[in-house]
């Protein structure tokens, strides 16, 4: 779960909306591939990853036209999925994670942001992040079989 | 609940059929109020038969299929019963009568219900190019389709035999004319002759051709041509209830779809976004209808049932088996290539209804009334003893997957035009962030490489191509189990070959009318002269009558179009100071001479050689004066 570790410290390391923004984008990137690696994992979860992987697009989307965002950076291609003994558990609350992260994140970018363009992508970018940490989150009375 | 036509139908023949049994014997008051009623009962199922564009007469399509000759002489019989009664409707229209009676009350519901019947088939068609009646839903090629324009004429034959029996014990009993004046009691014979005639079309065509019950099952279950309202999912719906709301989420989906194509690529909602959005939700739809489809194959080893069944249900749970994946594939797809930047309130509302869909059929596969996507509510496979009691249950729940898999299968359709229409016109992109650092692009949005497109559109067609066996997969279920939603199997076959369009109802002044207006009881239509020499020799048989009024009437209509012409070449021709012909006058004439075979019909003939004559435009040698190519005469 390196990708997590290391994305998670890029965003909580992001001082300016820009290095936010970035982190932000490849934050989303990260999901969408993870998620789409698990979607067969556990059949009982193939519509939450698909979910997650859906509401990662989006927030990867809105940030993409934020006009803070560096646009001499690439990034968020070529994520390594992890080993097939990390259980499927382990990812889904490494995600809901991060979810939570690019959430809080990203509403504080939104509230630092000159421009209303760059609040709008702030904010819709939270809420996508939002979707993915519900997503992932785990049950109080989780019922499925172990 | 969804309101459909056989709500109308149904009980509209059981008044008729209350009334037919009432008897003949009634007092003159109520028998003046039947009359005016009847007039209208009879004028409403004529309108049913002139929303049929059917084939001209004496043509090779209206001679050689039997249901079309039946339409066509069913409804030219009900033209003739409505006009007979208009005229007598008319003579009782100042005499004092008796609305109260019951078999006025039943006449007059059973043209309630018809009208609103026809109204609700009507919400179907639309004004299309140049003011023709067009589709405007999915059901409307099936309206139009062979077998239902059989069964209603059908029907409506049903509804003219009892009509006509009963008219005919009315008009009998009593003194002569029953205390009616002369011109309604005679209206009355005539109208149930005719009555009597449009019945007996329809069997002489089913010898040939018998009708078959799929036919009057689907024109019972025609719905309303508008969405039903939305249910938005409960916290805890039972499976009979989950059925019931996949179902209208299905019909709103199918119209939505409908929608949606109609506008093409100009609609805000043509965008990555819906299309992306329309994949996860198939995909998820597919999956859990797969999981229902094996519970249900379960079950029916459980409950014991046919092995065709059986064998069937594990076959479309296989054939389901192909079409989530192919979604998925066409999500990843998404997950890169996009029309641009989108926001919420572009997302189409095929989008907002498959949300619906989602979570019922989750709720329905799954152990969990409150299931939704969410790890936190993931939960077991539904027990299959939960999910289907019973045998009726299994056909419950398998209707609700088929009318998922249909309404799918409708917008992999919609969506793959949609998407083959954005990669042609160059409307895909990636975002440039995601391309390898050797791409120098400055914007944030780059065009998707043809080749990629061209993977997209191809996994749009697997993706259409898997959800449409399906589809056909479990219409075959539907009929074999007897499901209620066997209607889409017929629907599906049925759509394929339309052979009439229908008229708009609000436009009744286009159509043919029943015969020209008579004054208010003062005469009968007139018969034509072919119909009248066969009533000279006492023929009653109404399948000749029929013809012979058939006969005069493409005499008329073939006239009629020859006088215009001509009058239309005199126009052209003519100088100004020459009389014109009386209006009225040429076709009557014509018709007499041409039913006589006088010697005036002779001078209309073009001797032979003419067409080249014509064409170098001169008058044939021995021409008549006054056709194509002479000078007029003046």
């Amino acid at each position: 779960m390196t990708e997590i570790s290391g994305i998670t410290t890029r965003l909580r390391e992001a001082a300016s909306l820009p290095d936010t923004l970035a982190a932000g984008f490849d934050a989303f990137e990260t999901v969408r591939q993870l998620a789409r690696g698990s979607e067969d994992a556990v059949p009982a979860l193939f519509a939450a990853f698909m979910t997650t992987a859906d509401a990662a697009v989006d927030g990867r989307d809105a940030i993409t036209i934020a006009p803070s965002l560096p646009p001499d950076q690439r990034g968020g291609a070529g994520v390594s999925m992890p080993h097939a003994s990390v259980p499927v558990e382990e990812i889904a609350d490494a995600l809901a994670g991060i979810g939570m992260l690019l959430t809080d994140q990203l509403a504080r970018a939104a509230a630092m942001a000159a421009t209303a363009a760059d609040r709008a992508a702030c904010t819709e970018a939270a809420q996508a992040a939002g979707r993915i940490c519900q997503m992932m989150a785990r049950g109080d009375h989780d019922r499925r079989p172990r | 609940m969804t309101v459909v036509l056989g709500d109308f139908l149904r009980p509209a023949r059981a008044h008729i059929t209350a009334v037919a049994r009432s008897g003949g014997d009634l007092p003159l008051p109520a028998r003046r109020a039947v009359i005016t009623e009847l007039d209208r009962l009879v004028t409403t199922m004529n309108r049913y038969l002139d929303d049929l564009v059917l084939p001209a007469d004496f043509t090779p399509a209206s001679t050689a299929d039997a249901e079309v000759r039946a339409a066509l002489d069913g409804r030219r019989a009900l033209r003739r019963a409505a006009a007979s009664l208009h005229p007598a409707a008319g003579a009782v229209r100042e005499a004092a009568a008796d609305d109260a009676h019951p078999a006025v009350g039943h006449l007059s519901s059973a043209n309630s219900y018809l009208a609103a019947g026809r109204d609700l088939l009507q919400t179907h068609f639309i004004t299309g190019a140049a003011s023709q009646p067009a589709g405007g839903t999915w059901w409307a090629p099936v309206i139009t389709s062979p077998p239902v324009t059989a069964a209603l004429v059908a029907e409506l034959a049903a509804c003219s035999a009892q009509l006509g029996a009963w008219t005919a014990q009315v008009s009998r009993t009593g003194s002569l004319y029953a205390g009616l004046p002369a011109g309604a009691s005679q209206g009355l014979r005539a109208a149930s002759q005719w009555l009597r005639a449009a019945a007996s079309t329809v069997p002489a065509a089913h010898r040939l051709d018998p009708p078959a019950a799929a036919g009057r099952r689907l024109l019972h279950g025609i719905p309303a041509g508008f969405p039903p309202p939305r249910q938005p999912p409960g916290a805890a719906e039972r499976v009979p209830q989950l059925c019931a709301g996949i179902t209208v989420t299905a019909e709103r989906l199918r119209h939505a779809v409908r929608a949606l194509a109609g506008q093409g690529g100009w609609s805000p909602a043509a965008n990555s976004t819906s299309w992306r959005r329309h994949a996860l939700a198939s995909a998820i739809t597919g999956h859990t209808s797969e999981l229902i489809l094996r519970g249900l194959a379960e079950r029916a080893r459980h409950l014991d049932l046919s092995p065709a069944i059986r064998t069937q249900l594990a076959s479309a749970a296989d054939t389901l088996s192909h079409t989530w994946p192919a979604w998925r594939a066409t999500a990843r797809h998404w997950d890169t290539i996009s029309t641009g930047a989108h926001h919420g309130q572009d997302l189409s509302p095929i989008a907002a209804e498959l949300d619906d869909l989602v979570l019922r059929t989750g709720r329905l596969a799954y152990d969990n009334p409150r299931w939704t996507p969410d790890r936190a509510e993931a939960s077991p496979a539904r027990d299959p003893a939960d999910l289907a009691p019973t045998a009726s249950d299994l056909r419950d729940v398998l209707a609700a997957v088929h009318h998922a898999t249909d309404a799918i299968s409708r917008i992999a359709a919609c969506d793959t035009d949609a998407v083959r229409d954005a990669a042609s016109t160059c409307r895909l992109y990636l975002p440039t962030r995601l391309l390898p650092e050797h791409y120098d692009i400055p914007s944030r949005y780059a065009p998707a490489p043809s080749a990629l497109a061209a993977e997209l559109t191809g996994c749009y067609d697997t993706a259409a191509t898997a959800t449409r066996s399906a589809a056909v997969a479990l219409d075959n279920l539907a009929v074999t189990t007897g499901s209620p939603s066997s209607t889409l199997a017929i629907a599906r076959l049925s759509a394929g070959s339309p052979v009439t369009a229908r008229q708009r109802a609000d436009d009744d002044r286009t159509q043919t009318p029943a015969l020209p207006a008579p004054l208010p009881g003062v005469q009968q239509p007139r018969a034509g002269q072919v119909e009248d020499i066969l009533r000279s020799l006492d023929i009653t048989e109404p399948g000749m009558l029929l013809r012979a009024a058939a006969i005069d009437q493409a005499a008329r209509d073939v006239l009629a179009n020859a006088t215009a012409n001509s009058r239309n070449r005199d126009s052209i021709s003519q100088p100004p100071q020459r009389k014109p012909r009386t209006p009225d006058h040429a076709p009557t004439s014509a018709a007499k001479d041409l039913i006589h075979g006088g010697a005036h019909t002779r001078q209309h003939v073009i001797p032979a050689g003419s067409v080249r004559s014509l064409a170098a435009g001169h008058a044939p040698e021995g021409a008549p004066r006054n056709s194509p190519g002479h000078p007029p005469v003046t």
